[in-house]
């Protein structure tokens, strides 16, 4: 058996662009492009990046509620990507997933006991158990019992995203991903939703897989965290040493960019020129390179691998370690 | 002190079926000439409804109170007309908002949209309009500008249409910005393209700026003064170092203290704000944030506080009626 929980090896997903009478196939949008990761039990991975980095793709594929494009994905141990739909679904009561709309992933239609119940009903628990549980399980998110018989649109947008992690608790799971649970919340709930992951993962020694935009709230709640471009993780690094020693060019320029609210902290910053490129049509060598201020020529003709750079700390990156001079500014204005 | 835009007493209530909708109740602020002022608060704290009343763009059923006073370079935009109202707008004040794509007219390009912009505030000829035009997407920092010109909205990224919006505000030179969330749909490398542009821009062009926004860190890097709202009204401001520094309102402090700062791990247990904002059909009787505050006392549920000045900062809590709240660091702890 593998030491790891979860484990994802040249992983890819790419999304046909179909033209044309015939829907021929013009190009493909490379969302996740081999990825390696892997998720130790009892650890929380963060998945960092901006818009289109392939981030909520990889959370999505890895519980193959995506059907990977190739690569293979293990959960403990055993090969999610050979087995039958029958397996699968036995499988899948051990990985569940919250996501961040709240209000597009709840059936309108149903009532919290149902919504919250569903899962168990899928894996076929006795209806008489199923009450007990529910309820216990909307307790342990915040919710009160009088909740049982509310529509999700009743509830605010705090409230739904603890129906969400309570459908995703109910099944017991040893895995959860969860895919920007606390985007759409103003920060006075945000900070509740984050205490409730923290302390559930607690309780039920749960594994979190946790993707998000926000750099400050991936590295509150993960162990470690890989930073994404493109559909490539370009570094993978304790989250203390993310912030510490960021290796790779974009980390350092992700967590520069970000505006702080502590008076006396105004620092310089790293502002990169342009736009993310298409990932229908990414660039040669490394993806960063267009928007790198370290780029050489061998980076457009050499793609770096992600290599280890000691203690775990992985990096994709010809000039791994080197740090861009503060305060950057692009030659092309910014 | 010279204020170049002066709010007082601001009332935006919409008529309802249940009952008048107070979005905005009883607001002060000003900004000074060439200063940058942010607005804080969540959803529903009445920020964006405030800028839409200072350019008298409330549409029915919403409507600004008789008593609101809103006096911009000396004139009292509360009481001008609709004609003298579109003078200001655009040529005076000008406003960008968070989404550019539904700001953005999609079927003409964005050059002839700037050109617009310049026609209908100065008499200029087409010819030169849209040389103009071009000139404005140099300025903010579009590449091959003249080539771009021609380009529909869809054709360009997020943060080039945030860009072109910006130029087509700043086309007629305005003495105040209103940015409403700017970069709210904006990536984080891109938004910091964004905020530096509007940095420099203000700059170069000696305009205020009013930055609605419910990022404190974007505040802090680019307020000098600030405004925290909560349920329709301010509950504290002042300069951002000192409002930040040393928050005097509870509902500043929670919200400081709510957010993971870059760095921070789950060894530190985030604050929590109890509860949900209240709804504005029916706002709580003495001090809105009474209900979910941890130093509450008996006549916060019934009397509403005043700005009460502390320092260089104000804030309407009654533990700072006699100067400065003492922090009291056991009662958040007593009260959950």
């Amino acid at each position: 058996m593998s030491e790891f929980l979860l484990e994802a090896r040249e992983l890819k997903k790419y999304f046909p662009v179909r033209r044309g009478l015939l829907r021929r196939t013009v190009a493909n949008v490379q969302a996740v492009d081999g990825v390696d990761l892997q998720v130790r039990a009892g650890e929380t991975v963060g998945l960092v990046g901006e818009s289109g980095c392939g981030k909520s793709t990889l959370g999505r594929t890895l519980l193959r509620l995506l059907e990977p494009t190739a690569g293979e994905i293990f959960f403990e141990g055993a090969e999610l990507t050979k087995m039958s739909r029958r397996e699968l679904k036995r499988a899948r009561s051990d990985m569940q997933i919250i996501f961040q709309d709240s209000v597009g992933s709840l059936d309108p239609r149903m009532k919290v006991r149902e919504l919250v119940g569903e899962g168990l009903a899928v894996h076929g628990v006795q209806r008489s158990a199923r009450r007990a549980l529910v309820e216990e399980t909307l307790e342990r998110v915040g919710l009160p019992s009088y909740t049982l018989g509310r529509y999700a649109h009743q509830f605010s947008g705090g409230q739904r995203q603890r129906i969400g992690i309570a459908r995703a608790l109910v099944l017991q799971p040893k895995l959860i991903v969860a895919d920007e649970p606390v985007s759409a919340l103003d920060v006075s709930i945000q900070s509740q939703v984050l205490n409730l992951l923290v302390e559930l993962k607690q309780a039920f020694g749960l594994t979190y897989v946790f993707v998000a935009h926000d750099l400050a709230v991936v590295g509150y709640i993960s162990d470690r965290i890989a930073v994404m471009y493109l559909g490539k993780i370009v570094e993978f690094a304790n989250a203390a040493d993310i912030f510490a020693k960021p290796l790779h060019p974009y980390t350092q320029a992700l967590l520069s960019a970000i505006p702080t609210p502590v008076v006396g902290a105004k620092k310089k910053r790293i502002v990169l020129s342009g736009d993310v490129p298409s990932p229908m049509n990414p660039p040669s060598g490394c993806r960063f390179r267009t928007r790198c201020p370290l780029a050489q020529p061998i980076c457009a003709e050499v793609e770096p691998p992600l290599e280890a750079h000691g203690d775990g700390h992985l990096a994709a990156c010809h000039f791994a370690g080197t740090l861009i001079p503060e305060p950057f500014k692009s030659p092309h204005g910014a | 002190m010279t204020a170049l835009l002066r709010v007082e007493n601001l009332r935006t209530w919409f008529d309802s079926d249940r009952g008048p909708i107070r979005a905005v109740d009883g607001v002060d602020f000003e900004i000074e000439a060439g200063h940058t002022l942010g607005v804080v608060g969540e959803s529903g704290s009445g920020k964006s409804v405030t800028a839409l009343s200072v350019m008298r763009l409330v549409d029915e059923p919403g409507h600004i109170s008789d008593e609101s006073r809103i006096v911009f370079d000396g004139r009292e935009l509360a009481s001008l007309d609709e004609s003298e109202m579109e003078q200001i707008r655009g040529e005076e004040i000008s406003m960008i908002f968070q989404e550019p794509m539904t700001s953005l007219n999609p079927v003409y390009t964005v050059g002839d949209q700037i050109a617009e912009a310049v026609r209908s505030h100065e008499s200029v000829g087409a010819k030169e309009a849209s040389s103009r035009a071009v000139e404005m997407l140099e300025l903010v920092g579009i590449p091959e500008a003249a080539r771009r010109a021609k380009d529909y909205p869809h054709q360009l990224s997020g943060g080039m249409r945030q860009r072109v919006m910006i130029g087509i505000a700043l086309a007629c030179n305005p003495k105040l910005l209103i940015a409403d969330e700017p970069t709210t749909a904006l990536d984080v490398t891109i938004q910091a393209q964004i905020l530096e542009l509007m940095t420099d821009l203000r700059e170069r062009l000696g305009m205020s700026m009013m930055l609605i926004t419910h990022d404190l860190g974007v505040v802090a890097e680019m307020c000098d003064d600030v405004v925290v709202m909560y349920a329709g009204r301010v509950v504290e401001r002042g300069p951002v170092d000192v409002v930040f520094g040393s928050p005097q309102h509870p509902y500043t402090e929670a919200l400081l203290q709510s957010i993971p700062l870059l760095g921070m791990t789950q060894a530190e247990k985030l604050r929590v704000i109890r509860g949900t904002v209240p709804s504005p059909l029916d706002w709580p009787q003495g001090c809105r944030f009474e209900p979910r505050c941890d130093y509450a006392f008996a006549k916060c549920a019934e009397e509403h506080p005043p700005l009460f000045p502390v320092g260089r900062q104000e804030s309407a809590c009654w533990l700072c009626e006699h100067g400065p709240r003492v922090p009291v660091a056991a009662a958040s702890a007593e009260a959950t």
